[in-house]
């Protein structure tokens, strides 16, 4: 399995590596960790982040501003929007998966949401202990 | 550097990969954004804590106002995907695009840090100072530490747009302007989040 990756990355890599005169292609043992280049084509990414942002902020402000939801639900409503917007723009603006070798950031972001969310919101909750302080 | 330059004009390594040690600083600034994530985390924990501390002074309700805090969000949005269009036109090799369109990151984001200096010094003007109660410190501290990114950015670009009009597009200030894309597009995602947790859920209760 992994032999064929890297079989599979080395082409991919080669007329590239040829042309500059490299050695060696990037070696990839991870199959999930596959780097991709984006063409040059049309940024229909950007454009499509672009849009997609304006949308969720317009949703997001359009729902708070006109009570479009009973209470409870509209703190959670507009936390899920803003995770929805932060995904579609780490997708489409950041070019996330841009690396040479294994795309290594993915992982390493993957944990620093983690360690963000497990900060935010354990304080969130260790707050709500309302007996020691107010 | 032309066998680099043709590496990236086949179509399959772009410029600022064309380097081993410059694909490698890259994945040292992603390292970096996963540590400013957590430093946000930390503030954005903080207000959540705090934000509703008002001692008597303002409470979110009688501060934030939409028009303002929607103004700031779409004026770096637009430069967010301002500096998209940037790295589009690196990827193109046009030197001019990538110019004319930090330039125009610049400009939107200046506009931002503008608005946003306006906002915390009527704050200020109104007797809602950092000082006032823990929703301020807070909130002065998570949105101020936002702004202060933001600003330094703008620095970051100015000595880029030198850079770039001295040296022209090679495989080094291509990989300064994809390193500060990555912060810039970094920043507005911070925004999102203070925009709705701080401006729109202040606005609720």
């Amino acid at each position: 399995m992994s032999q064929q990756i890297v079989t599979h990355a080395s082409a991919a890599v080669e007329p590239a590596a040829h042309a500059s005169g490299m050695e060696h292609a990037d070696p990839v043992e991870i199959a999930a960790l596959m780097p991709h280049f984006e063409a040059v084509g049309f940024p229909a990414k950007q454009v499509f982040g672009f849009v997609g942002s304006v949308a969720l902020t317009l949703l997001a402000l359009w729902v708070v501003s006109q009570h479009r939801l009973p209470a409870p639900l509209l703190l959670p409503a507009v936390l899920v929007s803003a995770a929805v917007q932060a995904l579609v723009q780490l997708g489409s603006f950041m070019h996330l998966r841009e690396a040479r070798g294994e795309t290594w950031q993915i992982p390493v972001l993957a944990l620093a949401f983690v360690i963000a969310a497990g900060i935010v919101g354990f304080s969130f909750w260790i707050m709500t202990f309302k007996s020691g302080v107010s | 550097m032309n066998a680099s330059l043709e590496a990236g004009q086949s179509g399959r390594v772009p410029l600022e990969f064309s380097d081993h040690h410059g694909a490698l600083s890259i994945l040292g600034f992603w390292l970096f954004l996963a540590s400013d994530v957590v430093l946000f985390s930390c503030l954005f924990a903080v207000y959540a804590s705090y934000g509703m501390r008002t001692a008597g002074g303002p409470t979110p309700m009688q501060l934030f106002h939409y028009g303002p805090a929607l103004a700031e969000t779409l004026l770096l949005l637009c430069s967010s995907f301002a500096c998209g269009l940037c790295v589009y036109q690196l990827r193109r090799r046009s030197t001019n695009g990538t110019t004319a369109w930090l330039a125009v990151t610049m400009l939107l984001g200046l506009g931002f840090v503008a608005m946003e200096a306006h906002e915390f010094a009527s704050y200020v003007a109104s007797g809602a100072t950092w000082h006032k109660s823990a929703f301020l410190s807070a909130f002065f501290t998570l949105v101020g530490t936002h702004g202060l990114h933001v600003s330094f950015g703008l620095l970051w670009a100015a000595s880029l747009l030198v850079q770039l009009r001295r040296h022209g597009l090679n495989a080094v200030s291509a990989r300064k302007l994809y390193v500060f894309s990555l912060y810039w597009h970094f920043l507005d995602i911070i925004w999102v989040f203070i925009f709705s947790a701080v401006y729109l859920v202040g606005r609720i209760s």
